[in-house]
């Protein structure tokens, strides 16, 4: 009986065991915050205190074609509270936000407005798996007037705006 | 595929030792002395491995010093050009590294035998460049995607550590030796790159979040005798 074959038949084990390892290495999965959604939280204008919620809210991006679902995660048929994204490929986001609303002889309508988000971008690293997240700086919002506000105010919670995580809500959107 | 080939040439070299068992028996003269010198070889895995991984190429030269019965100075020097495909982007990384250490053979052979089973230590240097070639943001899909802006390159960075290994040499022809090595490697310093990070660094490989990574060789060398005691 030689040695040497019993040492190179540990050789091989090694080996094999080696080869399996280096062939799964992809282990890695993205759990850090990406990009962070802009947060908007609902008040009652008449009581601003209140949370205020909305029905049946749609949302959509300017230039991108149909609404903006999130598995439910945020957008509910009855909500205070909603995460959108906004753009990272320019510098300013144009939300059309649609909700139904109650007219004066009990109707339902649905009522959209519109409002532009301006800010700055930066491109931050994350980690390995989950890559680089874009940040929002010096944001400012625009509210389109039409005949039919469904919107009252929007009040950032922080001056200047900075959307860098999802911490909290990012504007209060009266109605 | 590589795994299979690579298995392969191990089951002929097991032949060869076979053809060597009556060599082994015939040197009597050599019995009750150790032949002390330097073994120099090369790292055989990497630039087969890239024949089959264009993007992963990378060479490696191995050296060891007897120094007593059991100790061995050690030095591995080698270089990497590795590019690394993440979800979201892609980097290369490219540099030079040197390892140095010693190791102990804790196998007692038999008489006129010189196998090794190795533990060692190893400090790590690599002085590299990261070059992050492309990729996209991650946001939301249901956003256009925006690309990361032109190839940037990270240059002038290094980084240091400490590696456990564990492995064997087996003389399979006169003089001629059959290696493989674990490493466990343990950062102790690393030069991050600015809005980036060393995910990868030739000789330690592989960066896990933990900052700990292994690598390993398989080496063919070659024992130059100085002396014999």
């Amino acid at each position: 009986m030689n040695l040497n074959i019993n040492i190179l038949k540990i050789l091989l084990v090694l080996f094999v065991t080696i080869t399996t390892l280096i062939s799964c290495e992809r282990d890695d999965i993205c759990i850090e915050e990406n990009t962070p959604y802009f947060i908007i939280r609902f008040y009652d204008v008449d009581n601003p205190e209140f949370f205020k919620s909305v029905a049946d809210i749609k949302v959509e991006l300017g230039g991108i074609d149909g609404f903006y679902e999130d598995n439910g995660l945020t957008i509910s048929a009855f909500t205070d509270s909603i995460a959108i994204p906004v753009k990272v490929t320019e510098d300013i986001t144009k939300f059309k936000l649609t909700v139904v609303k109650i007219d004066e002889d009990d109707n339902l309508y649905e009522n959209n407005d519109t409002f532009e988000l301006t800010y700055t971008r930066e491109n931050d690293y994350v980690s390995r798996s989950c890559g680089y997240k874009t940040l929002y700086y010096d944001v400012n919002f625009n509210l389109e007037d039409d005949e039919d506000n469904w919107i009252k105010t929007i009040v950032p919670t922080e001056d200047p705006l900075n959307i860098v995580n999802q911490d909290a809500a990012h504007v209060k959107i009266y109605h | 595929m590589l795994k299979y080939i690579i298995n392969i040439i191990l089951l002929f070299i097991s032949f060869l030792a076979i053809s060597q068992e009556t060599k082994v028996k015939d040197s009597i003269e050599d019995v009750y002395k150790d032949r002390y010198g330097i073994r120099l070889g090369i790292d055989i895995f990497q630039p087969i491995y890239s024949l089959f991984e264009e993007d992963k190429k990378g060479l490696e030269i191995v050296a060891d010093y007897r120094v007593t019965k059991i100790f061995y100075a050690a030095a591995e020097l080698g270089y990497n050009d590795v590019t690394t495909f993440e979800d979201y982007y892609n980097f290369t990384t490219n540099g030079s590294y040197i390892k140095l250490g010693a190791d102990v053979n804790v196998y007692k052979n038999w008489i006129g035998m010189e196998n090794i089973i190795l533990v060692g230590l190893r400090y790590g240097f690599s002085i590299f460049d990261q070059t992050l070639n492309e990729g996209i943001i991650n946001a939301d899909p249901f956003l256009p995607e925006e690309e990361l802006p032109d190839p940037v390159t990270y240059s002038g960075l290094n980084a240091s550590w400490f590696s456990v290994v564990l492995g064997i040499k087996v003389e399979v022809l006169h003089n001629l030796f059959l290696g493989f090595s674990f490493s466990g490697n343990s950062l102790i310093s690393s030069k991050e790159p600015e809005n980036f990070k060393n995910l990868f660094i030739p000789g330690f490989n592989r960066v896990y979040v933990n900052n700990n990574g292994f690598s390993f060789n398989y080496t063919v060398s070659y024992l130059i005798p100085f002396y014999k005691k």
